[in-house]
């Protein structure tokens, strides 16, 4: 266990002080940030033209994912990016096990969050509204091509988002593991905990607006 | 006690990250509440769908400045997320293509295309004859 004390922070050579070696760390995971927001630009974009190109039959098709397991999907991530963000604050002041607690929480809350969205995932399968040869649409008020093309979107968007959380999942799980095993990396700084919290923010960010693309579509009235 | 106590990186409140969820939770609660009912003039799904944008927006900006600690990242992480609006605001002019262009040579069942369709020989002038567009999508529907 994470009995001993904090190792001190070690200074690499290319940085003056500690203080330019963490503001560093911070800018280039903000390069990488920029750099996502172009990966999922792309499909806000498409989603965007698509919206616009279909805005009738989205209407139509928009009411099929079920609004309250959105909902509360969005409540559980963030509920996570509060336990993340006051995660980094222990991380911070060295307060190991607050922070290991706080770490455990969010990677709990994120596994909640996939498992709510396998389960929707598992019913629109059920339901034949997977894209690809199997797929079915015969309620009126959008043509069967128009509401694959809506499902395509929402599989493509939601699946990359949650793989990304995923990915998040897994890094804090294997950051508390490191930590435990006392990994100099995650125990000489609070860096690596900065940066996971920036990426699970980041990943709240892209649902908070899938929210309401997806499960808050107006119908027509 | 440790390094961390003499250390100059700023660190947050539990109480302005609590209030920040808080917050995040009533912006949550306002935009489903919105979506229950119709807002704005009948017909239009404008007023429910700035709503819904809006909200987003105000969940994005509180996440980034609070637990994102944008406030106080230095300048060059402050210019990076710039970078990052600016190079979506660059991609986004490719719907300047995809909203003024005729693109009706996407598949004629996914949308009713409204548009004139031209056709051999209809200049009333006696102009030469306008070609059509074959774009291998209409299947002999023309």
């Amino acid at each position: 266990m994470a009995a001993t004390a904090p190792l001190e922070e070690r200074l690499h050579e290319q940085y003056e002080d500690l203080d330019q070696q963490r503001q560093s760390y911070n800018a280039g995971f903000w390069v990488f940030l920029a750099s996502e927001v172009m990966f999922f630009g792309v499909l806000f974009l498409s989603y965007a033209i698509c919206r616009i190109w279909f805005a009738d039959a989205f209407r139509v098709v928009g009411q099929e994912p079920d609004q309250k397991m959105g909902t509360l999907n969005t409540l559980v991530l963030l509920t996570s990016s509060l336990t993340m963000a006051l995660a980094v604050r222990a991380a911070k002041l060295r307060r190991e096990f607050p922070m290991l607690l706080l770490l455990l929480a969010t990677a709990v809350l994120g596994s909640v969050f996939l498992g709510i969205k396998f389960y929707e995932w598992w019913v629109d399968i059920q339901h034949y509204h997977l894209p690809g040869a199997a797929f079915q649409w015969t309620k009126p008020g959008a043509t069967p091509r128009e509401a694959e093309m809506f499902f395509f979107l929402y599989f493509a968007m939601t699946g990359v988002h949650a793989l990304h959380l995923s990915i998040g999942v897994l890094v804090v799980l294997g950051t508390i593991v490191m930590y435990l095993l006392g990994h100099p990396s995650v125990r000489r700084a609070a860096s690596p905990v900065e940066m996971l919290g920036l990426y699970w923010h980041f990943v709240d960010i892209v649902w908070v607006f899938l929210y309401p693309m997806f499960y808050l579509i107006p119908p027509l009235r | 006690m440790n390094s961390a106590m003499n250390s100059a990186e700023p660190v947050p409140s539990v109480r302005s990250l609590v209030l920040t969820y808080a917050a995040l939770v009533a912006l949550l609660a306002l935009t489903y509440a919105g979506a229950q009912v119709h807002l704005g003039p009948s017909g239009s799904t404008l007023a429910n769908n700035l709503l819904a944008f809006l909200v987003g927006l105000a969940k994005a900006v509180l996440v980034v400045v609070f637990f994102m600690e944008f406030r106080t990242a230095t300048k060059v992480s402050k210019l990076w997320f710039a970078v990052g609006l600016v190079w979506f605001a660059l991609m986004a002019t490719i719907l300047t293509d995809y909203l003024t262009s005729r693109w009706d040579y996407r598949p004629r069942t996914w949308a009713p295309v409204s548009y004139p369709r031209a056709v051999v020989g209809s200049d009333p002038n006696g102009g030469p004859p306008t070609p059509t567009i074959d774009d291998g999508q209409n299947l002999g529907r023309n």
